[in-house]
């Protein structure tokens, strides 16, 4: 048997998300309806899902106007467009992740992960047979990791770099020199070192203008072949439920590589989900959509950052920059509270549902909540309010971390 | 991932061709149903197409196990009067390749002896091999309508090590099915070794003669948790493009590896193809899709078994009984020898357009050289149009290339 690790944070949400009343941790933005998509859209004629469909395997790798749109997608402001062949679908991101790494690293490969992270993204290559080593990003760095301390733990056999930009659960964003030294390091070894990017934060960016001069392209936008972007319609999108996401590269013997692999994973994906990604994702759509999650994002922002400011003396955080998710670090007197008992009795007394930060995201977050606050605005608010009660009677009572 | 696998080499195959030129008569899938078509052959068609109305469902992410009334729904068809399936023996997965490599992926490791039914569909053999297993392979016999030996498989055993027997039933390529006493020797040799047996049940309940077996996990009576069957919409109901499919198992301990590996792969299904899945499945829907599709199998087998029959000299077959291939035998009409099943396949390519999969290039892995030379896997759940075309071009083929050899016997005798 694989040894897998406990998902812990798939298995805290699958366990409360069902019942709680204010799901403030799970991180897409606010889902949304066909009826409401159709509404944002400016198509107001095409039929979404189209019941006359006949329901085979369709296009293998994925629905030519899914993957023309995607391929739209990464060629823009580019010198250097992006062919729809080089993109695979897959089920989500999490199935995207997975593939990757099932068809790229086995026993004897060498892999470094940016952390903290989606814990998927260090425990499948561990699973498979891999060396992982962590390069950690720190709090007082505002959650950037350092390209020195990268270089430190590169070995003879390092295979993959894999980051996630921007960052869950802390919100950063990883600027573009820092990426340019990342390839810098990467391309520069022989074998060169391929890089995966989870991506599916894309392009979330409330906190950071495209005009800035560290804001980051794509991974696959900075001239590096050996690099792998991830990304899904869960997150910026709103369309979970429609579980598609995509692996996209670069380099054809990697997509290639993946395709075969997918034969024993998954084959082909669901015609009807591809026909609402590709609508969301076509030109009269996609900009709307967008539009709203940005806002929705800078709106829910600054309720939260009020929420923070005003409990300033029992928790701090770095200001997410971009994607959904928020690490706040609960402290008394600067020492870290027990994470799961402050997010079990919250849940509890108030039906709040944050993340654990030590239990979902490692050890060296003791003391640390993932919130996922773009959300309907009415649940965050609620759910902050019923928090800032809850706090004022009981978190003199929460245990301290062990 | 080595590209030489066979799997890959099945698949390609039968897409090297411009699907607008080519008659393919090798594949396995049912015609493709629409909503439209599901809500015609509906007992119920109005509720069937309130069923499919998504336009104001949230699109959240589903259940970390699948949806809770598509695993009812789905332990219902397993569920009568002998058997007894609960939704939470249910895993939803992204087909039956999905489910199949929950199963493998998170329970065998490298090293692990395991037996596999020979032939079989590719990956079942394929992804124990990329794992790294100990392959041993219990042969169907074509001499006796490819019957399963229990004596032979008893032999392959290896007590205390053995961890998993890997079926297809009804079987691919074969178009055979296991008799209900060979699949109750089957329960009670595992249960004897504490071994797992794992039948992916694609095309059941295709059955097209009056035996009609119940699933592996049906068999409740034979109190053996560790029977694990996998499953989809994809080949008996017409859905592939419903990625649906299904781990059912009672063992709550191989429940749990399953879904460890699975959260970690995969979360949660589609909202919108599990509510299809849900509808498809129902007691309004279900058998109106497989009456539907058996009637097409019923009527094109009799179509192949004509032209065998026809062409008795240049080619067999075991009549299929269940699923939705069936494996034709070419010949040399003067000498009976089998042909050469690759080079026919692709001169009836070359001439007339027709693929058939050959099963020397896409059932044959490692073991027994030339086990299935001749052989070819013709699909007859494909629609009957496409089957007549095919067995037409396949006819004119067979009368060209007996006239080219009647030509040259006789140039050569003068």
């Amino acid at each position: 048997m694989v040894k897998i690790e406990p998902f812990a944070l798939e298995i805290w949400m699958d366990k409360f998300e069902k019942d709680c009343k204010y799901n403030i941790a799970e991180t897409c933005c606010a889902s949304i309806s066909l009826d409401k998509l159709q509404e944002l859209s400016e198509d107001k004629t095409t039929t979404i899902l189209p019941s006359s469909k006949i329901l085979n395997y369709g296009a293998i790798r994925g629905s030519e106007s899914l993957r023309g749109n995607l391929s739209r997608l990464y060629s823009a402001k580019t010198g250097n467009p992006l062919p729809a062949e080089n993109i695979l679908i897959t089920p989500g991101a999490i199935a995207a992740n997975h593939l990757f790494l099932y068809s790229f690293v086995g026993p004897g490969d060498h892999v470094i992960c940016h952390y903290p992270t989606y814990q998927q993204l260090y425990s499948i290559p561990e699973s498979l047979g891999a060396e992982v080593d962590l390069w950690k990003a720190k709090s007082e760095k505002n959650w950037i990791p350092d390209i020195e301390e990268l270089k430190s733990l590169i070995k003879p056999n390092t295979k993959l770099i894999i980051i996630n930009n921007p960052n869950n659960p802390t919100g950063a964003v990883l600027p573009k020199t820092l990426l340019q030294n990342l390839i810098d390091v990467a391309s520069t070894r022989s074998p060169p070192i391929t890089i995966l990017s989870d991506e599916v934060y894309r392009p979330v960016f409330h906190s950071i203008s495209p005009m800035d001069a560290e804001f980051p392209p794509s991974i696959l936008s900075m001239g590096y072949r050996n690099a792998v972007s991830t990304g899904s319609m869960s997150k910026a999108y709103s369309l979970a439920g429609i579980r598609t996401g995509w692996i996209a590269s670069r380099n054809p013997d990697i997509i290639e590589t993946c395709a075969q692999a997918r034969d024993y994973t998954t084959i082909s994906v669901s015609q009807l989900d591809e026909q609402v990604a590709a609508f969301a994702l076509s030109p009269s759509t996609i900009h709307a959509l967008l539009s709203r999650n940005i806002q929705l994002a800078k709106t829910n922002l600054s309720i939260l950052a009020k929420f923070v400011d005003r409990h300033d003396d029992i928790c701090s955080w770095v200001s997410p920059k971009a994607g959904t998710t928020a690490f706040v670090r609960f402290h008394r007197e600067g020492n870290a509270i027990d994470s799961a008992e402050f997010c079990k009795r919250l849940l509890d007394k108030t039906g709040v549902l944050f993340a654990p930060g030590k239990e979902s995201f490692g050890d060296d977050f003791e003391g640390y909540v993932r919130i996922g606050y773009v959300c309907e605005t009415e649940v965050l608010k609620g759910g902050l309010d019923k928090t800032k009660v809850w706090l004022r009677k009981e978190f003199d009572d929460i245990p301290l971390a062990a | 991932m080595d590209g030489d696998v066979g799997f890959n080499k099945l698949y390609y195959w039968l897409h090297s061709a411009d699907p607008d030129t080519t008659t393919v008569i090798g594949g396995s899938a049912t015609p493709g149903l629409s909503l439209n078509e599901l809500v015609e052959l509906s007992k119920s068609p109005e509720s069937t197409q309130a069923a499919f109305q998504f336009n104001d469902i949230k699109f959240n992410l589903g259940s970390a196990q699948g949806n809770p009334k598509l695993r009812e729904t789905i332990a219902a068809t397993y569920t009568h009067e002998l058997s007894h399936l609960s939704p939470a023996e249910v895993i939803v997965t992204n087909g039956t390749t999905g489910a199949n490599h929950i199963v493998h992926q998170s329970f065998l490791k490298p090293g692990d002896h395991i037996i596999c039914q020979y032939p079989i569909y590719g990956p079942c053999i394929e992804e124990p091999e990329h794992i790294g297993c100990d392959i041993s392979y219990i042969h169907l016999d074509p001499e006796n309508n490819w019957h399963l030996d229990l004596k032979q498989l008893e032999a392959l055993m290896r007590p205390g090590k053995t961890k998993l027997i890997m079926l297809n039933n009804p079987v691919n390529p074969t178009g055979t099915h296991f008799s209900t006493e060979v699949q109750e020797d089957l329960i009670k040799l595992c249960k004897k070794n504490d071994v797992v047996l794992h039948c992916d049940e694609i095309f059941h309940p295709l059955f097209h003669t009056s035996d009609v077996p119940n699933s592996f996990i049906e068999r409740h009576d034979l109190d053996y948790e560790k029977v694990v069957v996998t499953s989809s919409l994809s080949k008996s109901y017409g859905l592939s493009g419903v990625r649906i499919g299904w781990i059912a198992t009672r063992s709550a301990h191989l429940r749990k590896a399953f879904m460890s590996y699975r959260v970690m792969s995969c979360s949660s299904v589609s909202l919108i193809d599990e509510a299809i899945a849900t509808e498809a499945l129902s007691p309004r829907c279900r058998s109106g899709i497989l009456d539907k599709h058996l009637a097409l199998a019923r009527k094109n087998i009799s179509l192949i078994q004509a032209f065998v029959d026809k062409h008795k000299d240049s080619c067999d077959w075991v009549p299929p009984t269940a699923g939705a291939v069936g494996f034709v035998r070419f010949k040399d009409p003067h000498t009976g020898a089998a042909v050469d099943d690759v080079e026919f396949c692709k001169q009836l390519f070359e001439s007339r357009n027709v693929l058939l999969a050959p099963a020397t290039l896409c059932f044959e892995f490692g073991e027994l050289k030339d086990a299935f030379r001749g052989r070819v896997r013709m699909h007859f759940t494909t629609t009957t149009g496409n089957l007549q075309k095919g067995l037409q071009l396949l006819d004119e083929f067979l009368e060209e290339t007996e006239r080219e050899a009647t030509n040259a016997n006789g140039h050569a005798k003068l």
